[in-house]
């Protein structure tokens, strides 16, 4: 509040200077208009000199009555003179004449007109006589108006004068006080323009403050759900590691068990029948326990592959090789592995060189070698292509084993899906899964195509070579 | 129409028209006042004298007024200048009121329609003189209208009044 009080101070003698001053100057004007009505003075200079006309008037008649004029009649003159002078005796006149110390020659006029008519009411003893003794008093009567004219006449001038002095002067405060309320207008419209200008200013900021705030709003808002989304997407990644590692343990528990199931009847055999039976038979019995221990080694490699890439610990560490020289050790080693002579390799013109990881490429192409024989029969050959296409070199495998239903393409690359007809063959349904997402780790794809009793090819893609620089061989 | 009906009817004509020119009476007295002009009724030379008790004979009114030149308020008889207008059929625009000491001033008939203007006879209860204001004075009624109170109605006021010309 006190820091209020100022901003009110000086609107609030700007108002009250500008009614003071409105104030003055109507009361002021007020003035100068019942000055203005007041002219009862006015008339007097008027009743003097007609007075005076009425004089010589009669002054006139009586001589020319003496010189024999008949139509002559100083008596109408001399009421007429009487009217006038009565005129003068009345009581406003006689109270101006009384202040402007013209009452004794008004009174000594009066008493000449009384004398004259004193001198017209007896019949006279002749004409020209009268005429004389009216006009030895008719002589100061005109002489005493003639004063009391010019003492009029000074008297109204100066009056006058005052009077317009006195304008003058209220006038000249009018306009000093027209003055001030214009100047105190100036500076209460100022005031009012800076109020509303300050206004405006704060309201302004106002509204800034207001869009800063809600920009900081947002702002915190969006770290916060992007917070969020990290740790949903964290989340969600987690639930999909514990969902795989309680689908992988119900998996491995159960596709564990048939091999140990396997190598512990083999070797229970073994020891029971030991003598008896031929060493031939023995040793391919430590062969089919060989295999199961491998086919145990692979699940345990093959789901390590899965956690590790669901945990983003796979790195593809890329640099060229030839793709030719991969996919020729890898059917060697099908070969070596399984006895297998149905690889056909069809061995391309010009050396393909792919940008890749090695380890990786291996990876896939046992993979995906593997299938292509487990799924196929015994007699028929798998057809391994090489080729380009564009900034691209591909391995496409080719079996004419059971094929897959077109409905379950779609799904063929899902973790743990194994199609329909592969009921009878063992598995994880990891295999595809894991080659699709290790090929994309290096910027390339797994495809396939297949008809459903005719046979499946997959086709792996990787980026070629040409173009990067060969020289830079990763650690 | 043959002529002679012409002049017959002339004839019954003239009777009529010669009452509504001159109804009135020759004045038996010194006239106090004459009108000239613009006026129907006549009884001297195309003018209308009026004696005392012609002018007596007209509705008398009453006004009390102050005045410009006298103290107090002044009772005032007499009658209404519409009155004698209307008496001698005046029409015009102004009336030049002519005083005894040849003082003239036209005032707008407007006025006497106007306003309750009296041609008074008598101030105070007593007879106006030629020595006085007499022997008519045209008062106006200034204290029962504002607008009167002003010096361009008090030259109006005029004294010792005995001739009227209509124009």
């Amino acid at each position: 509040m006190s820091s209020g009080r100022p901003a009110y101070v000086l609107p609030g003698v700007a108002i009250l200077a500008f009614v003071a001053f409105l104030s003055f100057a109507l009361f002021r004007l007020f003035l100068i208009e019942e000055d203005m009505r007041d002219n009862v003075d006015e008339n007097m200079l008027w009743v003097t000199t007609q007075a005076q006309v009425a004089s010589h008037r009669f002054e006139q008649a009586v001589s020319r009555q003496a010189l024999g004029h008949p139509h002559d009649s100083p008596s109408l003159r001399l009421d007429v003179l009487f009217s006038r002078l009565m005129l003068m005796d009345e009581g406003p006149q006689r109270r101006y004449l009384r202040r402007v110390d013209l009452e004794a020659p008004l009174d000594d006029v009066l008493a000449r007109l009384e004398a004259i008519d004193a001198l017209m009411q007896p019949p006279a003893e002749g004409v020209a006589e009268r005429a004389r003794a009216i006009q030895r008093e008719l002589d100061p009567l005109m002489t005493g108006l003639n004063r009391i004219a010019t003492g009029v006449m000074k008297e109204e001038w100066e009056a006058t004068g005052a009077r317009l002095d006195r304008y003058h002067a209220s006038l000249l405060q009018v306009i000093a006080a027209a003055v001030g309320i214009l100047i105190c207008g100036l500076l209460l419209t100022s005031l009012l323009i800076h109020a509303l200008r300050q206004r405006r200013t704060a309201q302004r900021d106002l509204m800034a403050h207001r869009d800063h705030l809600e920009e900081e709003v947002e702002r915190h808002i969006g770290r916060y759900r992007q917070t969020a989304e990290a740790l949903a997407r964290s989340l969600k990644r987690e639930k999909g590691v514990s969902e795989f590692y309680r689908s992988f343990a119900g998996m491995v528990s159960h596709q564990f068990r048939t091999p140990l199931a396997v190598i512990d009847s083999g070797l229970q055999r073994l020891i029971r029948r030991h003598d008896d039976m031929p060493p031939a038979q023995r040793l391919e019995r430590y062969h089919r326990l060989r295999e199961a221990v491998a086919q145990m080694t692979r699940l345990v490699e093959s789901s390590l592959t899965a956690a590790r890439l669901d945990g983003d610990q796979v790195e593809s560490r890329p640099a060229a090789c030839s793709l030719t020289d991969l996919v020729a050790q890898a059917c060697r080693l099908q070969r070596e592995a399984h006895g297998e002579a149905r690889l056909q390799v069809s061995e391309p013109q010009a050396p393909l060189e792919a940008w890749c990881d090695r380890s990786l490429v291996e990876q896939i192409l046992a993979n995906l070698l593997s299938n292509a024989l487990k799924y196929s029969p015994a007699a028929e050959p798998v057809r391994v292509q090489l080729g380009a296409e564009g900034a691209r070199v591909y391995c496409r495998i080719e079996d004419h084993g059971i094929g897959i239903p077109d409905e379950e393409l779609p799904r063929l690359f899902e973790r743990f899906f194994r199609s329909s007809n592969a009921r009878g063959i063992s598995g994880l349904g990891l295999g595809l899964n894991i080659a699709r997402h290790l090929a994309r780790l290096q910027g390339g794809d797994v495809t396939v195509s297949s008809v459903e009793g005719e046979g499946t090819t997959f086709t792996l893609w990787l980026p070629a070579a040409t173009g990067r620089n060969q020289d830079v061989e990763p650690s | 129409m043959p002529r002679r009906q012409l002049l017959w009817l002339a004839l019954l004509l003239l009777p009529i028209a010669q009452a509504a020119a001159s109804p009135l009476a020759a004045p038996e007295g010194p006239p106090l006042l004459k009108v000239s002009g613009n006026i129907s009724h006549t009884n001297k030379a195309n003018a209308a004298h009026l004696d005392r008790a012609m002018l007596a004979a007209l509705p008398r009114h009453e006004l009390e007024t102050s005045t410009s030149v006298t103290d107090g308020v002044n009772r005032f008889e007499g009658f209404l200048m519409r009155d004698l207008l209307e008496k001698l059929g005046a029409e015009g625009e102004t009336a030049a009121a002519i005083a005894l000491n040849d003082y003239l001033i036209e005032i707008p008939i407007a006025d006497f329609h106007d306003y309750d203007v009296l041609v008074a006879d008598t101030m105070d209860g007593e007879a106006l003189t030629p020595r006085d204001k007499g022997p008519l004075w045209i008062v106006y009624p200034r204290d029962d209208h504002r607008e009167l109170q002003d010096i361009r109605y008090d030259y109006r006021w005029v004294w010792q009044l005995y001739r009227l010309e209509i124009q």
